[in-house]
């Protein structure tokens, strides 16, 4: 029989059934059966079904991020001018005629929605603009002790001290998603068809399968990724237009100061984010020590390992490292160049270490509290 | 495809805790296919991008009074239907249908990257479908890119769930026979055998 045959209305009806979803149990089998008569249908359902999307105008993940930038201030605006009476009685339906019904059912609904957008919001909180639908699980560390673990796609993920990952139970969207706070190192098995993405404060790193570092405390001043090999792509979180490639051994220093997100709606917002300047980035290569190793990635095999770095920064991983408070009471210390490189030395050993070879030396001792003061 | 209890569970945070992440996060996902939405019936993209914005304004300074909605989904393409037909009558001043709708908004078309149709049979599917009555093609994108049921999109077009039903079928016929047209047979059959 022609497929164009006007007796075939029920082969369309219960295709556009199928599409829909709206297809039951016997309707399938009836499907099935006529569409063994018509393998160009057969075909069509198929197409049917795939993913589509707009043809005209689509909306990219970037186009979305800046409507909402834009929402916002005319939401600010709304507020201030309080004209917006007239907004919600135009807008809004004024008969509720679609959630009357449900009212008695709600009680229940609540406290199940209660439970899982608890969940759900209680680690977005912690996150950044990037927001993923799936709940997340998350690792932490603290200061003085690191951590490993496989993401569920095989990605290896070395977590150094103070810091923390957030990442999915499963990886089920388009791109593999994650959030980092603090330093860690990533091995990425290769997808082409799901990238993997490393959202932090100050840029978002992304990749295809490639290992590299990232070096991203809120505590301190620049973040930082340093690639080991492969090719990766790094989005500024200040400004997503501005893209950097980084190819192996390169390294890509991002001030942070002026990278922060605005979390709350406050009135002069706007105001604030214009005064800031573009941040000035940096591209550098991977530093390595007199023995070749890599600076960056020296903490993954327990080394710490530092060149020609101001003692304020080694300061800030030494903290992490020992999990002490270090504090400067002589601030042009902060400022003193100093290289090495240290396996399993104690912390006195080191600032000894350092007191000898720097080409201006310091005191330290430990106050009452265990506080470690440089002077 | 529409993941209806995140959406749920968003319009929830926004309405009992005042969740502005929450409210960011719903705001994002349904953005692109709102102003799609409100585009074809405005007639301007332009338009549509505020129109969005004033029903997520409405939205946040309702939220209170919100928590009984039934379906978020439901509810927010409803206020934005209703904002873009204000729109449109400000802007015209005549009778408001699904007659008239842009299609360049409505127009969608099967992802080439799943392998499964060519470029040229996708272009043809997306000219089939801009061929369709305007009504038509208003359902088949609801089901399609917004992932509406049968009941909802008909409570959003003012239609009934049949109308729905028969409209769908005309949408799927059409482009059924478009593809049989202009797909050689052996692509279809190794198609079939793999």
């Amino acid at each position: 029989m022609d497929i164009d045959h006007k007796d075939n209305g029920r082969l369309w009806q219960l295709l556009a059934r199928k599409t829909a979803n709206e297809i039951t149990g016997e309707e399938s089998i009836e499907l099935s059966k006529l569409l063994q008569q018509h393998p160009d249908a057969l075909y069509a359902q198929e197409i049917m079904l795939q993913e589509w999307h707009d043809s005209y105008k689509r909306f990219s993940e970037t186009d979305t991020d800046a409507a909402f930038e834009k929402h916002k201030s005319r939401l600010q605006h709304a507020f201030q001018e309080s004209k917006t009476a007239d907004i919600e009685e135009d807008i809004l339906p004024n008969k509720p005629v679609i959630y009357r019904k449900m009212i008695l059912r709600r009680a229940s609904v609540a406290v199940a929605c209660m439970i899982v957008a608890f969940f759900v919001f209680k680690k977005n909180e912690l996150k950044q603009p990037g927001l993923q639908p799936e709940v997340l699980q998350q690792l932490a560390t603290q200061y003085g002790s690191k951590s490993q673990l496989v993401l569920p796609d095989g990605t290896k993920v070395w977590l150094n001290a103070g810091s923390r990952l957030d990442y999915p139970k499963q990886f089920t969207g388009a791109i593999r998603e994650v959030t980092l706070e603090g330093e860690a190192y990533f091995d990425v098995t290769a997808n082409k068809q799901q990238p993997f993405w490393v959202h932090t404060r100050a840029f978002t790193v992304k990749v295809i399968g490639t290992a590299f570092n990232i070096r991203a405390y809120a505590d301190e001043d620049s973040a930082a990724t340093s690639l080991i090999r492969g090719a990766v792509e790094v989005e500024l979180t200040a400004n997503k237009k501005n893209t950097v490639r980084l190819h192996a051994n390169e390294k890509l220093t991002v001030p942070v100061a002026q990278t922060g997100n605005q979390e709350e709606l406050k009135g002069n917002s706007n105001v604030d984010i214009e005064k800031k300047t573009v941040p000035e980035i940096k591209k550098t290569v991977v530093t390595t020590d007199k023995k070749n190793t890599v600076v960056e990635t020296a903490w993954m095999e327990n080394k710490l390992a530092f060149k020609n770095m101001s003692f304020v920064q080694i300061a800030q991983s030494l903290e992490k490292w020992f999990a002490v408070e270090i504090q400067f009471r002589n601030e042009a210390k902060k400022k003193l160049r100093l290289s090495g490189t240290f396996e399993g030395e104690s912390l006195e050993e080191i600032l000894n270490a350092f007191r000898a070879t720097g080409s201006e030396s310091f005191s330290f001792k430990k106050d009452s509290s265990g506080k470690l003061l440089i002077y | 495809m529409r993941n209806n209890e995140l959406i749920n569970s968003l319009f929830f945070e926004v309405c009992t805790n005042n969740n502005m992440k929450a409210y960011e996060q719903l705001y994002k996902m349904l953005y692109g296919k709102l102003v799609h939405f409100s585009a074809a019936i405005a007639g301007s993209f332009q338009l549509a991008e505020e129109i969005v914005s004033d029903v997520f304004i409405a939205l946040w300074q309702k939220r209170q009074q919100l928590s009984p909605v039934k379906n978020p989904v439901v509810y927010i393409y409803v206020c934005t239907r209703n904002a873009s037909l204000n729109a449109l009558q400000q802007r015209k001043a005549r009778n408001i249908s699904f007659e008239n709708l842009d299609t360049d908004a409505l127009a969608i078309i099967p992802d080439v990257e799943e392998r499964l149709v060519s470029k040229e049979v996708a272009l043809i599917i997306e000219k089939t479908i801009r061929e369709l009555p305007e009504r038509c093609q208003l359902v088949f994108r609801l089901i399609k890119i917004d992932g509406f049921t049968y009941k909802e999109a008909a409570e959003l077009m003012d239609i009934s769930p049949k109308t729905v039903d028969a409209q769908l079928a005309i949408a799927v016929k059409k482009i059924t026979l478009a593809i049989k047209l202009h797909t050689p047979t052996h692509l279809v059959n190794s198609f079939l055998k793999s």
